[in-house]
């Protein structure tokens, strides 16, 4: 009878699967002034302001809280200011990775609660300005 | 007395929750421009993207830089994407005999955020002398690639000549490739190298 205990888990790790979905919607490019992501390459004529990476590290408490945030949408949030600082239009072949978190393992991080899992969320690109490149006259940047 | 023990311990955990809520989780690097379309014509054309141009793939590079986090002020090494993308990627492909590296992918592998530098200095400062040291990993992978067709560039404008903001685009000009692939037929070859091609 002493494995029986155990099925009302077993039936709820079963059910939540070993898969883990995460859905952000990439923002388009609506106006000129407004920041797009893509996970493609953009049409020329456009300029390379940099790379950039922003890394972010959390963890989640009681299986499902994310004080941090730590998903995907939250670090795209985070990295739109620096986008537009950098004087860049958006983010050019963009490529994320995120820290997956099952249905199960939320289970099991809610009856273990004083273990946190740790996450992390990972976004890369190219920061590029649409257009045609300002013009390099003796290492000054002409306006 | 009670409050003059607790007070710094206090402030800590004040300053550790203010960098926990301000986005001291966050890392943020960044590095230098790679190359814009139309091209400077300046060095090896290095794109996280596909190139403006036909190509014939030599090979695939990935390189790993190794660096060190010092007290989490300084660091030195070669973890830094700036170095590895457009210093040691780039060497790597001419010697190849490439002449771009596209599809550049690349990941710093263990980034320290706010948090985590203002803890290294604290624990620097805290142990009389011993540094604390983070190793840095930078990994960047590319397709390296001979240009079989004019590569798009722009030329530099004279000194007196900057236009001003909201002028019209400069004229763009195409340049031959370094060594064509393909032979061309008598009658259609490309023009000698050097020429401009409006």
């Amino acid at each position: 009878m002493r494995p029986l205990r155990f099925l009302p888990l077993l039936a709820l790790l079963s059910l939540g699967g070993c898969t883990s979905v995460q859905y952000v919607e990439f923002p388009k490019r609506t106006a000129p002034g407004t920041i797009f992501f893509t996970a493609e390459a953009v049409k020329p004529p456009y300029e390379s302001v940099g790379v950039i990476q922003l890394t972010r590290k959390g963890a989640r408490v009681f299986g499902f809280a994310d004080p941090v945030g730590t998903d995907l949408e939250t670090a795209m949030k985070e990295l739109t200011p620096q986008i537009q600082t950098s004087g860049a239009d958006g983010l050019a072949n963009v490529r994320m990775h995120s820290t997956p978190i099952t249905t199960g393992q939320e289970i099991l991080g809610a009856i273990f609660f004083f273990v946190p899992i740790g996450t992390e969320v990972t976004i890369t690109g190219e920061l590029v300005r649409l257009g045609p490149p300002r013009q390099q006259v003796q290492g000054v940047v002409a306006q | 007395m009670r409050s003059m023990h607790t007070a710094p311990i206090n402030l800590m955990l004040l300053s550790a929750a203010l960098l926990l809520i301000g986005g001291g989780c966050n890392a943020i690097v960044r590095g230098g421009p790679l190359s814009s379309v139309p091209h400077d014509n300046h060095g090896v054309f290095l794109t996280t993207g596909d190139p403006p141009a036909k190509y014939k793939t030599l090979g695939f590079v990935q390189i790993r830089g190794y660096g060190v986090a010092i007290a989490g002020l300084t660091e030195v090494g070669d973890a830094q994407l700036n170095g590895t993308i457009r210093g040691t990627l780039a060497t790597e492909a001419t010697k190849m005999g490439g002449t771009g590296v596209i599809h550049i992918e690349f990941e710093d592998e263990n980034p320290q955020n706010d948090a985590e530098k203002a803890q290294a200095i604290y624990n620097t400062f805290k142990s009389n002398g011993s540094v604390q040291t983070k190793d840095r990993y930078v990994t960047v992978t590319g397709e390296v690639v001979q240009f079989t067709t004019p590569l798009p560039i722009q030329e530099p404008l004279p000194a007196a000549a900057v236009a001003p903001a909201g002028a019209a685009p400069p004229p763009t000009v195409a340049i031959p490739p370094v060594a064509p692939a393909t032979p061309t037929a008598p009658g259609t070859a490309s023009p000698p190298q050097g020429t401009v091609v409006h």
